[in-house]
């Protein structure tokens, strides 16, 4: 059917803005809930942030610490909203981030219980996938033992095991591969591989370049909140390792001047209404 | 070689900040080094790569071009510059900081809540009972202790208040321990609900602020897991009375409205309490001493009658008593609920006032919950 050729836009990001309010005490906190004027600075995370995804996309999200990766990462898996402007997704969006999301009281079955509750599915539907995340995450005897108990690795294991067997249609990986071990990563990435072949968007925030360059179609370059580049891998990432060989090189006092720099400019940009 | 005269390049910005560079000489022998210069000044050297085109994302306002160099196999080379392309800058964002003034928001917000609550209500539901059950299995008695721990306190009051104080006897002809019960078993519901409803989206948050999940829900899920325990101690309730002697009339379904009311009341209370509790955590502390004092300020284990004209009216603004009021006017008096219509309409203009306190509370700050942690 010429309809299932079409490419569908799955994620549409339009001027999305996230501003933190910064308070300096509880106090002036207060006085925010009660709607009164306060001096709380404000933080922009994300500053005008557009792009448009489709569905069968795989976005490497790139950028140094602190620009915006995981908060872009959350607004686009819709548990964060923007501020300002709006994102649309066309699916139901699950994300995948190392704080997993887990409830270390419960054991790891009980978890899968809640997990799955909590998206909507009866029990009879939690039962019928069941077997699939424990194969998959692979911890054996540990399922039945309270998440508290777990290793690092063992509760990425699980968390993504669960994240993926839901069936969601636009996956974000916040950097949650880096915690496992090469063998379980590598089982991630071909699973990630056949949701992008099932038309499944998928967004991967990862500071492995070499891990984005093999996997990603496309890369998303963040700077200080704003987009710098948004494009193929191969047009986005050449660019962005040249910058970083120039970064690394920098000492401290010339990375805070190329700091400022780059937000001076941005703040021409931010123009309040 | 070719001259620098020959060298054709292709230089465009495409998108919003996308330089496309291409050297049209093409040749496989040929490989290809490009310097992007802004106002004359080079900003980036791409090194020899057999590509002959690049693309560099442009930020900052400018007039740019691009140094094309082309190197043949023996290493001889020859450059051109590109023609300059002005960049007009990014876009502008523009940011109000605040939200635009709806009209009517309160009504609207009210609306979205309870539409999000109706909506969830399967899944919701279903949460409640898990909850319920996991609740109940880490201790090896499980189920158990949802009964021998509200026995253990009836039987401690019971001593200290009815034989201790009261040394037996009974209230308005009512012997003192069904008496009692009727106020002691909706407290042990109202307490559960108040600290759970106030601390309901905090204890939640590592779990459900990590997925899309309506958080509206959360309140009413927790009171609702309260109130599965309630209908327990309430099976121990009636079970009581019958060995006291008292047998189900048509007044016991009056119980039924009290059971409505507590729902809603503490439903709303946790709307509004557990949004406080993210904002700040002291509030949970502080609900959990002034639990006290409610406890004893209300006559659940004392009567009354010795008590002056106003402060007898004061208390009966006090909506817990109003419950466990019911419940004995139900059980024991024999005295409908729409007795008290005064009180009952007193009642419900706090339910409403709570409604909207509660929603545009939930609504304000829905999508911050998780910027708070």
């Amino acid at each position: 059917m010429l309809g299932e050729m079409k490419m569908a836009r799955a994620v549409i990001a339009d001027r999305v803005t996230k501003i933190y309010k910064m308070y300096s005490s509880n106090r002036e906190r207060f006085k925010d809930l009660f709607g009164r004027k306060t001096h709380a600075e404000e933080f922009f995370a994300l500053k005008g942030v557009s792009f448009e995804a489709d569905e069968g996309d795989s976005i490497g999200l790139i950028g140094l610490n602190g620009s915006g990766k995981s908060t872009l990462a959350k607004i686009v898996a819709g548990i964060s909203m923007p501020t300002e402007g709006t994102i649309t997704l066309n699916g139901e969006p699950s994300l995948i981030a190392i704080s997993s999301g887990l409830n270390g009281q419960l054991t790891g079955n009980e978890n899968i219980d809640v997990k799955g509750l909590m998206i909507g599915l009866t029990m009879e539907q939690i039962n019928d996938i069941r077997r699939e995340i424990i194969e998959f995450a692979d911890i054996g005897e540990f399922i039945n033992q309270p998440v508290k108990t777990y290793s690092s690795g063992m509760k990425s294991r699980l968390g993504f095991a669960i994240s993926v067997n839901i069936n969601p249609d636009i996956l974000v990986v916040d950097e949650a591969l880096s915690v496992g071990d090469p063998t379980f990563m590598q089982k991630c990435l071909d699973k990630m591989n056949e949701f992008r072949e099932k038309g499944k968007t998928i967004f991967f925030v990862s500071h492995s370049l070499p891990q984005i360059k093999s996997f990603c179609s496309r890369a998303l370059w963040l700077e200080y909140g704003m987009m710098k580049a948004y494009g193929p891998v191969e047009e986005v990432v050449p660019m962005y390792e040249r910058f970083l060989s120039r970064f690394n090189k920098m000492t401290k006092e010339e990375r805070d001047i190329y700091c400022q720099k780059i937000i001076e400019n941005q703040s021409h940009l931010l123009i309040r209404r | 070689m070719l001259s620098e005269k020959e060298i054709k390049i292709k230089a465009e910005l495409t998108g919003i900040n996308r330089l496309y560079v291409e050297c049209l000489n093409q040749e496989e022998a040929y490989t290809y080094a490009f310097y992007v210069m802004k106002d004359g000044k080079v900003l980036e050297k791409i090194w020899y790569a057999a590509s002959p085109h690049t693309v560099y994302w442009v930020t900052e306002p400018g007039l740019y071009s691009v140094k094309v160099f082309v190197r043949n196999q023996q290493g001889e080379r020859v450059s051109r510059l590109s023609p300059e392309i002005t960049f007009a800058g990014m876009k502008p964002v523009y940011c109000s900081g605040t939200n635009g003034n709806e009209h009517w928001k309160w009504l609207k917000d009210i609306q979205r809540v309870l539409m999000e609550i109706w909506t969830n209500r399967a899944r919701m539901f279903r949460l409640a009972l898990y909850d319920y059950q996991v609740s109940n299995k880490d201790s090896y008695l499980g189920m158990l202790w949802s009964i021998l721990n509200p026995l253990i306190q009836i039987l401690t009051y019971w001593f200290v208040f009815g034989l201790g104080i009261r040394s037996g006897r009974p209230v308005d002809g009512h012997p003192f321990l069904p008496w009692m019960l009727c106020g002691l078993i909706p407290w042990f519901f109202i307490n559960s609900a108040l600290v759970q409803g106030a601390a309901s989206i905090y204890m939640k948050s590592s779990t459900v602020l990590r997925l899309r999940f309506p958080v509206a829900t959360i309140p009413m899920g927790s009171v609702l897991v309260a109130f599965f325990n309630h209908a327990v101690t309430l099976g121990i309730l009636l079970v009581m009375l019958l060995c006291f002697g008292y047998f189900p009339n048509f007044y016991w379904l009056n119980l039924l409205y009290y059971l409505f009311f507590e729902l809603v009341l503490f439903t709303l209370l946790a709307m509004v309490t557990s949004v406080l509790t993210m904002i700040a955590r002291d509030f949970q502390k502080l609900i959990n001493s002034l639990i006290r004092l409610l406890f004893y300020l209300t006559p659940i284990l004392w009567t009354v009658d010795r008590l002056p004209a106003w402060a007898q009216f004061i208390l009966k603004l006090n909506p817990v008593l109003y419950i466990v009021d019911g419940f004995r006017d139900s059980l024991l008096y024999q005295i409908p609920f729409y007795h008290h219509m005064k009180r009952l309409l007193f009642f419900w203009c706090i339910n409403v006032g709570l409604l909207v306190l509660g929603c545009s509370l939930q609504r304000k700050y829905r999508n911050k919950f998780i910027d708070m942690l």
